[in-house]
Formats: C-alpha cells, sequence, structure tokens
C-alpha cells in the first residue's frame, strides 16, 4: 500500500498536476498575451481530451494495484501495460500543445500583433515549451519500448531505462523551472511593478537553460556503474553550472527588478523600505517572494551542493533527496502557480478571489509548511534516513541502523511542516474550486469600490514614473538591498557547500 | 525597390544578429535538442551499450 501510495503521489504531482499548470501557461503565454488567434483549437481540444484520459488511466492503474512501481518505474519492475499507454497519451497531449504554442508564435508574428522581440515572460514560456519538447521525447523513446516490453513483445536494459527515462523524469522538473522563473516575472509587474533590470542579460539566462539545464538528469546515474566519470562530471558540473548561473542570474533579477519598481514608487528609503513597505497581505506577492526564497536558498543550495558527485554518494537514495526536491518543485513551482492563479482568477475566468482573507495566509501556511518538512527531510538524510521505504528506521530488519535518537525530532519536524503545506494545499484547492465555480464575477464596480476578493495589482495597476530626479536618483543608486541579499545568500551557499565536504572528509577517511 | 521595403531591410539590418537568433525559436529548438542529445543522451547510450563486459576473477 505503501509503493502504491508513493506512485500516486509522485506521478499526480511531478508530472500531471504541474504538466497541466504549464500548459494553461503556454495557452496564456501564447495567444493571450501576444493578443493572437490560437491554431487549431480543435486540436487543442484533443490534446486536452489525450492528457485527461492519460492521467485517469494511471491512476487507475495505480489504484487498481497494476502498477506498484513507483514514479521512476524501474525495470524489473514491471506495471500493467496501460499504465505506460495511459503516459504515452499523457505525453502526445502535452506534445500538441507545444506544437500549439509554437505555432501561435508563428500566427502572432505574421499577424504583427507585436513589435520587436516577443515579451520576456513570453520568452521564458517558450524556454519552458522547447525544454518540454526534449522532456516529451525522451518520454516516447523510453516509454514505447516499454509498453512493448511489458507485453514481452522486447527485451529491456535496466541502464538505457535509467538513462532515457531520466531524460523524462528530471527534465520535466526543468520544465517548471523555466515556468516558475516566467510566472517570477509576470508577477514582478502585475504585483509591485517590477521592472526588467537588463532584457538581455535575463533572456541569456533563459537560453542557458534550454541549451544546458535538461543535462542536469545525470544526477540521478551518478552512483551507477554504467557511466564514467567524464559523462557523469560533463552532464552535472561543467555544463549544468551554466544553468545554475542562470538560476542565480533570474535570483537577482527578479528581485533587482522588484526592487527598483518600488523604488521608482517611492519606497527609497535605505535598504529594504522597498520590502517592508510591499504588499505581504496579496497572495501574488507574498507566494511568489515565498517561492522565490524557498527555491533559492533552500532548493537552489542544496540542488548544487547534492549534485557534486563526491558529496552525492552521502545523499543517495536518503531523504535528502526528496528534501531538496520538496523545496524546488512544491516551494517553488507549485506556490509560484498558486500565487499567479490568484490574478489568474479576476483576470481570465473574471471572478473575485473566495474566501479572500484564507487567501492572503494561503501562500503562508503552503510555502513555510513546506520549507518546514523540506528542511526535516534534509536533516533526516545528512543522518542517513532512507527514502522510498515505508519503515524508515528498518525496526524489523536483522540489524539496527546507527541513527541517532534526534531523528525523532527530525520526523517530527517533517510531519509538522507536512501538515501545515497539507492544510495550505487544501485551502488553495478550496479558494480555487470555489471561485472558478461558484465566484462572484469581478465588475467595474467591483474595482472602484476596491470590493475584497480582488488582488491590489488588479484593483490599481502599479504606477510608475519614467522621468523626474527620482527617477534619475533610482537609476543612479541600483538595486543596492538586492545586491545585500545576494552577498547573504552567497554565505549560505558557501558555508553550505564547505560543510557538506567536511562531512564527506570525516565519514570517508583516506590512507 | 520601394522606399518601404528599403525601410524594413534597413531596420532588419540594425538588429543585432545575437537578438535576431534569439527571436528564432526554431533555432533555439534545435539547439536545445541537439545539445541534450549529443552530451546526454547519445554519449551516454555509447558508454552504456559499448561497456565492456566484466570477466569473472
Amino acid at each position: 500500500m505503501y509503493y502504491r501510495f508513493v506512485t500516486f503521489h509522485g506521478l499526480d504531482m511531478l508530472i500531471f498536476f504541474i504538466i497541466f499548470f504549464e500548459m494553461a501557461i503556454l495557452y496564456f503565454a501564447g495567444p493571450v498575451l501576444l493578443n493572437s488567434r490560437l491554431p487549431a483549437p480543435g486540436l487543442g481540444w484533443l490534446s486536452f481530451v489525450l492528457m485527461v484520459v492519460g492521467s485517469l488511466l494511471v491512476n487507475v492503474m495505480v489504484y487498481s494495484g497494476k502498477a506498484d512501481v513507483m514514479f521512476t518505474s524501474y525495470p524489473p519492475l514491471k506495471a500493467d501495460p496501460l499504465y505506460y499507454l495511459g503516459i504515452i497519451l499523457f505525453a502526445v497531449g502535452a506534445l500538441i500543445v507545444c506544437i500549439l504554442f509554437l505555432a501561435s508564435l508563428a500566427v502572432a508574428r505574421k499577424n504583427k500583433t507585436y513589435e520587436g522581440s516577443i515579451p520576456l515572460v513570453v520568452f521564458g514560456a517558450l524556454t519552458a515549451c522547447i525544454i518540454a519538447i526534449i522532456t516529451l521525447l525522451h518520454g516516447a523513446l523510453i516509454f514505447i519500448p516499454t509498453l512493448l516490453w511489458s507485453m514481452d513483445l522486447m527485451p529491456m536494459d535496466a541502464e538505457v531505462y535509467r538513462l532515457m527515462f531520466w531524460g523524462l523524469g528530471h527534465s520535466s522538473q526543468q520544465i517548471n523551472v523555466a515556468a516558475m522563473v516566467s510566472v517570477w516575472y509576470l508577477l514582478a509587474g502585475l504585483t509591485v511593478g517590477g521592472v526588467v533590470l537588463n532584457e538581455k542579460i535575463s533572456r541569456m539566462a533563459f537560453v542557458l537553460y534550454i541549451l544546458f539545464i535538461s543535462m542536469a538528469s545525470a544526477h540521478h546515474l551518478l552512483v551507477d556503474p554504467g557511466w564514467g566519470p567524464a559523462w557523469k562530471i560533463w552532464n552535472t558540473s561543467y555544463a549544468m553550472y551554466l544553468a545554475v548561473l542562470a538560476s542565480m542570474i533570474h535570483g537577482f533579477t527578479v528581485p533587482g527588478g522588484i526592487e527598483l519598481g518600488q523604488r521608482l514608487r517611492g519606497f527609497k528609503n535605505g535598504l529594504f523600505e522597498w520590502l517592508s513597505k510591499a504588499p505581504w497581505s496579496d497572495p501574488g506577492f507574498s507566494g511568489m517572494m515565498i517561492s522565490l526564497v524557498v527555491f533559492g536558498f533552500m532548493g537552489g543550495i542544496t540542488g548544487v551542493t547534492i549534485g557534486t558527485e563526491q558529496i552525492n554518494i552521502m545523499v543517495h537514495n536518503t531523504l535528502r533527496v526528496p528534501g531538496h526536491f520538496h523545496v524546488t518543485v512544491v516551494g517553488g513551482t507549485a506556490l509560484a502557480f498558486m500565487a499567479v492563479s490568484y490574478y489568474v482568477f479576476p483576470l481570465i475566468f473574471r471572478k473575485r478571489v473566495a474566501f479572500w482573507g484564507m487567501a492572503k495566509v494561503q501562500p503562508y501556511f503552503f510555502g513555510f509548511g513546506i520549507a518546514i518538512m523540506g528542511m526535516g527531510m534534509t536533516f533526516l538524510g545528512s543522518m542517513g534516513v532512507p527514502r522510498r521505504h515505508w519503515d524508515s528506521t528498518f525496526s524489523q530488519a536483522p540489524f539496527q541502523p546507527p541513527f541517532p535518537d534526534t531523528i525523532n525530532l527530525f520526523q517530527a519536524v517533517m510531519g509538522i511542516g507536512g501538515l501545515l503545506a497539507a492544510a495550505g494545499a487544501l485551502m488553495f484547492i478550496t479558494i480555487a474550486v470555489v471561485t472558478v465555480f461558484f465566484g462572484k464575477p469581478v465588475t467595474a464596480d467591483s474595482i472602484k469600490n476596491g470590493e475584497s476578493g480582488i488582488p491590489q495589482g488588479v484593483l490599481k495597476l502599479p504606477a510608475q514614473s519614467y522621468t523626474g530626479a527620482n527617477v534619475e536618483q533610482v537609476h543612479k543608486e541600483g538595486a543596492k538591498g538586492t545586491v545585500v541579499l545576494a552577498f547573504v545568500f552567497l554565505v549560505c551557499f558557501v558555508l553550505y557547500y564547505f560543510v557538506n565536504w567536511k562531512m564527506l572528509a570525516s565519514i570517508w577517511k583516506v590512507g | 525597390m520601394s522606399n518601404e521595403s528599403k525601410t524594413k531591410g534597413e531596420k532588419s539590418d540594425l538588429i543585432p544578429i545575437g537578438q535576431k537568433m534569439l527571436d528564432s525559436p526554431f533555432l533555439l529548438l534545435t539547439a536545445g535538442i541537439v545539445v541534450m542529445f549529443v552530451f546526454y543522451t547519445l554519449w551516454g547510450l555509447y558508454e552504456v551499450l559499448f561497456l565492456p563486459k566484466g570477466t569473472l576473477p
């Protein structure tokens, strides 16, 4: 039963929920933001049906006990052929959406619905689309043979499967990263009038994602004997660090753009007035900022550290791995998607957000909950507690692993964080369902009267001035608060990295 | 050549080559696919498929 639920949780969260949302972002960034025609809407509906049928098929197979293979479904674990067919149908549906997005860019260009280059948010969505195509190609290349293997029509090499699977399994999480960063840029502008510090730099950072981020899939194979150190180190270090550089660029330019936007609006005292006077009760803003911090400080630092080949040997198959990807995928991406939903409801669905008071605190519950849970998992993993085991203390094993008693404390930390996050997730689902299906409409009067359920960025678009003495002074001073935060980040990064090498040196004695 | 198309051509010439490349989704798509497939997929497949068989001691 444990493995059934892990399979269910992994696929529904890491693949279905998140890719559905990303496909919605492609529709939003293409036809909506570029104000262009959606080519072949019938094909769009077909892709939606394929994705729904595929995800339902997989869920039915998992719940009926015919696919207890977990998210990774490593051979020789074998599921019912319909399970693999469901994944293929879902992937084909998503691939069609990517093609429609590219077609919508061509239509917009032909119809001249925009001038010059596409906007940065659309460029970020294009990055997500390209990574999605790379991901889905790997998915097709491995799941079609695996379907045939499950019907005993061909053999399967376990190592080849692992290589190709992670081209899908990890790259799919990089679609998240590109889509999430696009959402950050979008929300920075919508919530506080954030500016783009430098278009060229931000676009180049997205190009680094396109070229190098998918290669991080090799992280999952660092302890596999099938590949040599050159392949492992090239893919997870030299090339992948260029993608890390891209994340650090976005991690600076997004808050830097928010700071400059706030300073242009007059919040220019000291280093952090732009932060203290920010609209923290707007779930669009608070969700974006918590997502940025949790993803950058916790996800980024842990990811780069545990992706180092030598350090990875301490981390492999421990709870540190899920500790890392819960703060990236959930605390980072899912929270950013929740935050943007608070603007999608009034702007696209034309509905006022239901339970507005609850919506204001929801990002805090979810974000802090995941951060606490991820921290608990990371500490547990550091003490050697394994992942993907129904009893992580091995209570019935013939030998007892030497876990310190402190693991009980961190199990509790993980549990408390998980409960807070689950409460935040339930709040969001309640708010989203009630808003979309039963929400009150947004009208000109409701905006004029500032009624509840409409985020402050929709009530009054953040106004900026582009000329005058204040503008000159702001541009001269730059984003000095963000520079301080960037140095705090770098100190944390260096300390965490150093501590891990120190840990490795203490447990792996040479000579 | 009309004046209008001349102006259009001049405008296009003013756009830096780097920006022209970034404005081409299909070039970016091709680059992304080639880099990933060459370094991760094909190199990885080559290593694992041509791994010499271990011999018993």
